[in-house]
């Protein structure tokens, strides 16, 4: 009779493979706006809680996914909700909706915050995936620079330092947000926040391979529509 | 000469947790032989996780390296270079006959190279040597299981990112080929692919994770060939695995005995 498994083998993870991954949230004013009972931050924190929870069930996810949470909002500030975190002690901040939009100060702190922590794991020998940076708003933005930072993604992203998602939902200024990736902005169906996390966290943990010249897109699922 | 190739060799290729949730086929495949004269000809391809057939790439490409290499009459003089040739023109090959061969359903875009995106990693070996022939991630090891000397490796090749990689159906993929040649010193070969990596194989993939390796190869030295593949079989599906990868795993062996290793 073979063994059911071969006796005293150790069976562990020695690369601590990582995925960076970069949320940049609106929390401006209008992200309160009420309509239909609910409002777009409502559905982004209850989201937020899904994403939560779906990493956390997904044993490789939980273990290789490094979340970065950025709030936009106030008089065109940017704060650090949650510093870079494992998965597994991730817990799901609240955003609060006040202030304007200043996207474009935003992915700039975002694309310096991804190149240091690649640093980071360079000097302790931590493979990575390419990283992936999420935009989401409900607008557009509001800082007077954001052309220049908006070509700055996209420069990062044509270097192939970064994976860019620009998410609007159903009123954000699509034209603008296409001019922060290549790839065009979806345009969340409803305010679906839970689905998209889940997909998130799901692809986070497909260990899908693409070869370096491969191009990553979203799916056209139940809560994406084309902007 | 022939008693010192005694290899005794399998493998095994399993679906990840995540392709069986997700109903995906395992895209990992290998394939193995005893040639003339002694010669271990093994091969392990991992299609890739984006590319829709990649499954069928994976295999072809590994089925005909085996297939086609009793037809390269390997002398005991140890010719890489003439190895290189034929795996790129075996290569060539099966991707023109995927693309001529292989007809899409009715709706589906028709095939492209790069629907068919597999790694590859090869070994040819004799007591004498050999050497590993190798396009992306995944790895191989030359091990003396005595530890006599340090094992020889041929690490995964990721460019910046973990996850993305090189396949044999890119364009310039021979340029990405790397071949890398042990001596005689070595009673065990190992081929992973890249789910297999981070269990076998130590930060870095500098050398193998002696806590995997050893008692692999111990049991595998020891037990008869069906039992070997089923206990391999038993541990790549264990579920301690799901924290580690959700993605395919394969594994191939060769042991021979010991006490021929000079």
């Amino acid at each position: 009779m073979p063994a059911e498994m071969i006796p005293d083998v150790v069976l562990t993870d020695n690369t601590s493979q990582r995925l960076p991954c970069v949320l940049v949230l609106d929390g401006s004013t209008s992200m309160s706006k009420r309509f239909d009972g609910t409002s777009a931050i409502e559905e982004l924190n209850k989201g937020l809680k899904v994403l939560e929870e779906e990493l956390k069930q997904d044993d490789t996810a939980c273990q290789r996914v490094q979340l970065l949470v950025l709030r936009l909002g106030d008089d065109d500030q940017v704060q650090t909700i949650q510093d870079w975190t494992d998965a597994a002690d991730f817990s799901a901040p609240i955003i609060k909706a006040k202030g304007r939009t200043p996207l474009g100060i935003a992915s700039r702190i975002a694309l310096e915050k991804i190149e240091q922590q690649k640093e980071n794991y360079r000097a302790h020998d931590i493979p990575y995936n390419r990283p992936w940076l999420f935009l989401i708003t409900d607008g557009g933005p509001s800082d007077a620079r954001w052309k220049d930072a908006a070509l700055d993604c996209c420069f990062a992203e044509a270097e192939g330092k970064v994976i860019i998602f620009s998410i609007g939902t159903k009123n954000a200024n699509f034209d603008k947000l296409s001019r922060f990736s290549a790839r065009p902005p979806i345009k969340l169906a409803g305010l679906k926040f839970e689905e998209l996390f889940v997909w998130l966290s799901r692809s986070a943990a497909s260990g899908s391979q693409a070869s370096p010249t491969a191009e990553l897109q979203l799916p056209d699922t139940e809560w994406t529509e084309r902007a | 000469m022939t008693e010192l190739s005694n290899w005794k060799i399998g493998g095994a290729s399993v679906s990840g947790f995540s392709h069986i949730e997700e109903d995906i086929p395992c895209q990992d495949a290998h394939a193995y032989n005893i040639g003339e004269g002694g010669w271990l000809i093994a091969a392990l391809a991992d299609g890739a996780g984006s590319a829709r057939l990649s499954h069928i790439g994976a295999k072809a490409f590994v089925d005909d390296i085996v297939e086609n290499s009793q037809s390269l009459n390997l002398t005991n003089e140890f010719d890489p270079e003439k190895i290189t040739a034929f795996l790129i023109k075996s290569v060539n090959n099966t991707s023109q006959r995927l693309l001529e061969g292989h007809e899409p359903k009715e709706d589906a875009e028709p095939c492209i190279k790069s629907d068919f995106a597999a790694t590859l990693v090869v070994v040819f070996a004799n007591s004498d040597g050999g050497a590993f022939f190798h396009v992306g991630d995944g790895a191989g090891a030359a091990i003396a299981a005595d530890k006599s000397v340090n094992a020889i490796i041929t690490k995964p090749q990721n460019g910046e990112y973990a996850n993305e990689t090189y396949f044999v159906t890119m364009e310039n993929w021979d340029s990405y080929l790397r071949v890398t040649q042990f001596g005689s010193g070595f009673d065990t070969i190992l081929l992973m692919s890249d789910g297999v990596t981070p269990m076998a194989m130590a930060k870095g993939c500098a050398e193998p994770f002696y806590a995997f390796v050893d008692p692999v190869i111990r049991y595998l030295r020891e037990a008869t060939p069906a039992d070997a593949d089923a206990a391999l079989i038993g541990t790549l599906k264990n579920e301690k695995i799901r924290s580690v990868t959700g993605d395919d795993k394969s594994l191939v062996w060769a042991v021979r005995p010991s006490k021929y290793k000079e």
